[in-house]
């Protein structure tokens, strides 16, 4: 009798066992193949969009430079390695605070910037107040499928050249396409040459430049320190290497007040 | 009547919420530029190569926790994971917001720098919605097993659990029936 009990309990004690046993394999291949389903599934969303990037990423314009620091670079602008390299000073003074401006011609907070105090931040240069140092990027033409942001530095640098760093700034902004994408055509950039007063040798120096892209791998270059600097946007505003409010810049008497505090 | 905490049927419905959360937050970054670096840039709490390393490692990982939630796998790990995860946002959030920038959270792409307009308002909705996902992935990982999950045995002891969660189950519902 006793031997027939222990003999069943032990039957039993087996099945349970290998019915455990069996839920456990069964477990382990559901870990698996769901391991599995989920890595091809990230693969293949990865795939995906690595090309859908890779065919908008195609610039609806022509330009083709690529950034490259031996390249040509416009006349009095920082060097490659610099601190503030590839940035266009404007009236360089000595001595007092530093202001930095990163900017995309094809940033529509820039063009509200340049049209607020734009005259007032270079009022400011003028006197000596600050070493302004425009600092120029290209990544809105990533963003917006163009190279309308390269074309337009580029031709800026055509016209730092001709010693109209500012007036042709100004006029850029002042000509930013209403709808932000529309970008800059090449009419444009090379008709404001008029607009600012280049004329006779130095016009026909600024329209080859600009035609032939002579500073558009400047212009990249540029836009790879924003990128290695981390600049999360354009306009950005430093003072002293500090970042500040682009709001404080738009009104002429807070930016007096951040240089000053800057200058103490 | 069936108890609240712990129940499967809730638990089944914050493992989908949460997928569908991390799933579509995690490719649609995929789908841009650099991943997610310029929204990271944006925070500037990280300097150097980190944005561009987390701009790919951050939505990938978004997207295999989803997917894990959305069949039920790991579901304690990955609901730890997401909770670990809404803690950060919702702390990056709070810096930004502490430092006085005005940006685009870029919690579901975009990002960047915005206007001041409408500050507060974002920033609190984006901490009160992530502390909501951060609410879910610890019930996940208190109550891992949920309807309809692959995951036979949130734990070692699987038995244990099925009849645990079994008993626990009917000694309420009996506990209603006499009270």
């Amino acid at each position: 009798m006793g031997d027939k009990n222990s003999d069943r309990r032990a039957k039993a004690e087996a099945a349970r066992n290998a019915a455990n046993a069996g839920e456990k394999k069964r477990e382990r291949i559901t870990r698996i193949v769901g391991a599995v389903v989920v890595i091809v599934v990230v693969l293949g969303i990865i795939g995906i969009a690595v090309v859908a990037r890779n065919s908008s990423s195609e610039t609806a314009g022509g330009s083709t430079a690529t950034a490259d620091p031996n390249a040509p670079a416009p006349k009095g602008t920082f060097p490659t390695g610099d601190e503030y390299a590839y940035g266009v000073p404007f009236n360089d003074a000595a001595n007092v605070p530093v202001m930095e401006i990163w900017e995309d011609f094809q940033c529509p907070a820039c063009q509200s910037l340049e049209k607020a105090n734009g005259a007032g931040i270079e009022q400011l240069a003028l006197d000596g107040k600050i070493r302004l140092i425009w600092r120029p990027a290209t990544f809105l033409d990533g963003k917006l499928g163009n190279d309308s942001s390269v074309r337009a530095t580029a031709a800026w640098g055509c016209a730092v050249d001709a010693g109209k760093s500012k007036e042709y700034h100004t006029e850029v902004f002042a000509n930013a396409p209403a709808t932000e994408g529309d970008g800059y055509s090449e009419e444009l950039l090379l008709g404001l040459a008029e607009a600012v007063g280049i004329t006779g040798a130095d016009l026909e120096t600024f329209t080859s430049c600009v035609t032939d892209g002579t500073y558009e791998p400047w212009a990249l270059n540029s836009t790879q320190v924003f990128y290695d600097s981390n600049i999360p946007g354009t306009p950005l505003i430093k003072i002293n290497g500090q970042e500040i409010n682009a709001s404080i810049a738009v009104e002429q008497e807070t930016l007096e007040q951040a240089i000053a505090e800057a200058s103490k | 009547m069936r108890k609240i905490w712990g129940n499967p049927w809730i638990g089944l419905v914050f493992r989908l919420v949460l997928a569908g959360v991390l799933i579509y937050a995690g490719a649609i970054k995929l789908f841009e530029p650099d991943g997610a670096r310029d929204a990271i840039v944006a925070y500037r709490i990280f300097g150097g190569s980190i944005p561009s390393i987390l701009g790919w490692v951050m939505p990938i990982a978004e997207v295999i926790i989803g997917l894990l939630l959305l069949i039920g796998l790991f579901v304690r790990w990955a609901g730890f994971l997401t909770a670990c995860l809404m803690t950060a946002f919702v702390l990056g959030i709070a810096s930004v917001w502490a430092r006085g920038y005005n940006i685009d959270c870029g919690c579901f792409g975009g990002g960047g720098d915005v206007s001041e307009e409408g500050r507060t308002g974002r920033y609190t909705a984006a901490i009160l919605r992530d502390l909501l996902f951060v609410g879910m992935g610890v019930w996940l990982v208190a109550w891992p097993r949920t309807r309809f999950g692959l995951d036979l045995s949130p734990s070692r002891s699987s038995k244990s659990e099925i009849v645990n969660y079994g008993s626990a189950e009917k000694s309420t519902s009996e506990g209603h029936d006499n009270g």
